[in-house]
């Protein structure tokens, strides 16, 4: 194990491994198994039938969200493009003196559907001009495979699956966005001059590597190289705001490909589809205009986080693109291809567009209702113009000296990235289980089969003692997601957006009140208590155990902060401490399966000398209160009007 | 045709073992026990199975992790005394018994605090002592992401230990 890892931890899986394991499984359950598994064989035939139908709808819908998912794989290597990828001294030469390259990128989307959405796409490149990603979708069947020669200005799209071939007729590229691929290298040498901050060392691969930091535009990129000589960059990982999480790895630089992986050549055995015309020559600020309409129009009229096509706009344009009923095949076909040429066209030609115009482009538009007039959505210098162009969320246009730049980004609302302020989202859905568990990480909470009533408490911070319905509260067991894209999403402001969600799609209003209820109390007879012994070492606090028979082990905390909770939680009222003992104190305590208030009350009074006694007494407590409205299920934003 | 009698005789044992080394009882492990082998029909619908012992490591894991998530706030009214001793080394003290006991519980309070795939990932190397090759093949990840995953598991698993000392949880040792 690494030297890092805590000793604890190390223990605590040997202990697990030599958990005795006991003789089984028993005979019935074998029996039951093995039925089962031929019962299940005996349907399979039925289920395949089932599941090709269902693919088929599944496919048709992805069609025009794998395009899209190609959007985002040149959003990606235009990134990498931009992207100081090679902060480093020592990749410097090689970077310079690059040909080809190939990687995988895996693309996390936090929001899709509601869960996340898994890409990964296997990426090659032979510089100047070409481009060939192989992209799978986590759930969907097979891959897709994009090859691009921008010199060219043509694409195939190949469906390995349904042997289908698209060819998509992208035009002449810009002269200067040619002009950039030719000389990739020298982007890349301009960009490694940018600064990087230094995140740390990190084991990947094996191979001791050295991680950097670099925020550009918005998006927080981290670069770990090989520690000992910088000859290879190991790992690439972005978070993009609004689009999920970027991971890059298998970099190889200079690898030798063969010249077959970038062929625009329909292969033998498929079947040429309509071609798609998606020209992105031309290009205007109508382009601008036309294509950040596309995008507010598909976020709910509101400008997204960022100029380009999130989780939640992808969700949008699948729903709006779901094959009609009583429709033909070909039908479906024609009008899937009719939506991605519009999407392909609006998305292609805004992206190349900001990126002929990358050096005085600025983005202000998160969170901007489409239609305000007064609130900037980005601004650009176009080439040459004395003036700046400012694009405002009425989409109508206006110049600006550069003078008069600062009091546009003064009025810029909050923006998204990973240090602003990005509304965590929340989705509450019915839960298939019937037992809570509430999970944090990085990415939110993940709370999971809990009633309304516990719900409230979760996420008010109570506890279900003290929390009491006011009437009817909505039956059955509920999910609830709390996404954020940021790392560091304060407990406060998830808190904030699922107190919203829990009344906006579940209709739960919940106030705080002052109330008689049943309790127990705890006391001590005597005053004083030998069981409890005051802690001699350490200043750690430490508990577990103790939920479910087994023994709470206790160091170092005080009577309110660890038996107290534990009682309420078996005996299902509120505990009150009024032992009038202080301090903190180390003790064991083995709490009996049977979850009677006699059995606990004994284990109590026999393991620590303490009484529980019931009684009333005025709490503060929650009141719950539903509306009676159905759930209101998907996500919401918190705290972005 | 999956001779499906046979697969479940042969690889009884080891699906038997995963779960319940991670959850403790016999219940909800003869429960996980049967939704191993019915996922493992599933998958080898769609796959060719290379090596079921794996295979079925590795979704025994899953399940079982699962479970132990759904009871982990309910494990008030889902535990019971016989888990303690079961945890137990063979002959222990009372206060060895205890601290074995701790551990264990320690063990599965955080693993489970930790975003599915490390926690499997972490899971089978550890608990099942599988390889990064055998891991990285029945997850599909690359043999240098199983690394990547477990280093950055230990760091997360440090990060939840110590937090969790702070405010009423574990020890964090250095």
């Amino acid at each position: 194990m690494s030297k890092l890892e805590p000793k604890k931890i190390r223990l605590a899986a040997k202990a697990v491994r030599d958990i005795p394991v006991p003789a089984g499984p028993p005979p019935e359950v074998l029996a039951a198994t093995v039925a089962a598994g031929k019962a299940f064989e005996a349907d399979i035939h039925a289920l395949i039938v089932q599941r090709r139908r269902c693919l088929m709808k599944s496919i048709a819908r992805m069609a025009a969200a794998i395009l899209l998912v190609s959007g985002l794989g040149l959003g990606a290597y235009t990134l990498l493009v931009h992207s100081p990828t090679v902060a480093f001294a020592q990749v410097r030469d090689l970077i310079q003196q690059m040909q080809t390259m190939t990687c995988r990128v895996h693309l996390s989307q936090p929001a899709a559907e509601g869960r996340p959405m898994e890409v990964d796409i296997r990426a090659s490149y032979s510089l100047p001009y070409l481009m060939r990603q192989e992209i799978a979708i986590a759930g969907m069947p097979g891959t897709l495979i994009n090859i691009y020669d921008f010199q060219a200005g043509k694409a195939i799209n190949l469906n390995p699956n349904g042997k289908t071939a698209v060819m998509m007729n992208l035009g002449q590229l810009p002269p200067e966005l040619l002009k950039n691929t030719q000389n990739f290298a020298e982007v890349m040498k301009a960009l490694v001059q940018k600064d990087a901050a230094l995140i740390g060392q990190e084991v990947i691969d094996e191979t001791e590597a050295v991680g950097f930091r670099v925020n550009n535009e918005g998006v927080a990129t981290d670069i770990w190289v090989d520690a000992a000589k910088g000859e290879t960059v190991l790992l690439v990982e972005m978070d993009m705001p609004g689009q999920g999480h970027v991971r890059i790895t298998d970099i190889a630089i200079n690898p030798l490909l063969d010249a077959s992986l970038f062929s625009l050549a329909v292969p033998a055995g498929y079947r040429e589809m309509p071609s798609l015309d998606i020209p992105l020559e031309n290009l205007t600020e109508d382009d601008l205009v036309a294509g950040l309409r596309f995008l507010a129009e598909n976020n709910d009229n509101t400008f997204p986080v960022a100029p380009n096509v999130t989780s939640k706009i992808m969700r949008n344009l699948g729903k709006n693109m779901q094959p009609a009923a009583g429709l033909s095949d070909d039908e479906v076909a024609k009008n899937i291809a009719a939506g991605q040429a519009e999407i392909g066209t609006r998305i292609g030609r805004l992206r190349v567009f900001l990126q002929l115009n990358s050096g005085t482009f600025r983005y202000a538009g998160d969170g901007v209702r489409l239609g305000d007039a007064s609130a900037p959505v980005c601004w650009y210098k176009p080439k040459g113009a004395a003036l700046y162009r400012v694009v405002h969320g009425d989409l109508s246009v206006a110049d600006i000296a550069e003078a008069e730049l600062p009091k546009i980004e003064a009025s810029r609302p909050p923006q998204g990235g990973p240090d602003a302020q990005a509304a965590p989202a929340v989705s509450i859905s019915p839960s298939a289980k019937t037992t809570g568990s509430w999970n944090t990480d990085n990415n939110g909470w993940d709370i999971e089969g809990a009633t309304a009533l516990s719900l409230a408490a979760m996420i008010y911070g109570s506890s279900e003692q003290r929390t009491i319905a006011d009437g009817a509260l909505p039956q059955g067991h509920f999910d609830v997601h709390v996404q954020t894209s940021r790392k560091k999403e304060s407990f406060q402001e998830l808190q904030a957006a699922a107190q919203q969600a829990l009344n906006q799609q579940l209709g739960l209003t919940v106030s705080r009140a002052r109330q008689k209820m049943s309790v127990y109390l705890l006391q001590a007879p005597n005053g004083k208590n030998d069981a409890l012994r005051p802690t001699t070492g350490g200043s750690t606090k430490r508990c577990s155990g103790g939920t479910g028979g087994q023994a709470r082990i206790v160091h170092n905390m005080s009577i309110s902060e660890a038996l107290t909770p534990c009682l309420a939680g078996r005996l299902g009222r509120p505990v009150l401490d009024e032992t009038g003992i202080k301090g903190d104190f180390d003790y064991q305590l083995a709490l009996p399966a049977d979850g009677s208030f006699a059995a606990i009350a004994k284990a109590v009074r026999d393991g620590l000398s303490l009484e529980l006694v019931p009684a009333e007494r005025e709490l503060d407590v929650l009141i719950v209160k539903w509306n009676g409205q159905p759930l209101n299920p998907g996500p919401a934003n918190g705290s972005r009007p | 045709m999956t001779d499906w009698q046979s697969i479940v005789a042969a690889h009884s044992a080891v699906v038997w073992r995963t779960v319940y080394r991670l959850l403790g009882n016999h219940q909800d492990a003869a429960d996980c026990f049967q939704e191993t082998f019915l996922s493992a029909l599933g998958v080898a619908r769609r796959h060719t199975v290379r090596s079921w012992p794996a295979m079925l490591s590795c979704l025994a894991t899953a399940r079982a992790l699962d479970r132990v998530r759904q009871r982990m706030r309910d494990s008030a009214r889902s535990a019971d005394v016989a888990e303690l001793a079961s945890a137990a080394s063979p002959e222990p003290g009372p206060e060895q018994e205890a601290e074995t006991a701790e551990l264990v519980r320690m063990f599965r309070e955080l693993v489970v605090q930790l975003p599915d795939r490390q926690a499997q990932v972490f899971c089978l190397r550890y608990v099942s002592e599988m390889s990064y090759r055998e891991i990285a093949r029945e997850i599909g990840l690359k043999t240098s992401d199983v690394g990547v995953l477990l280093h950055r598991t230990h760091a997360r698993l440090r990060e939840l230990m110590e937090s969790a000392g702070g405010q009423c949880g574990l020890e964090v040792t250095p």
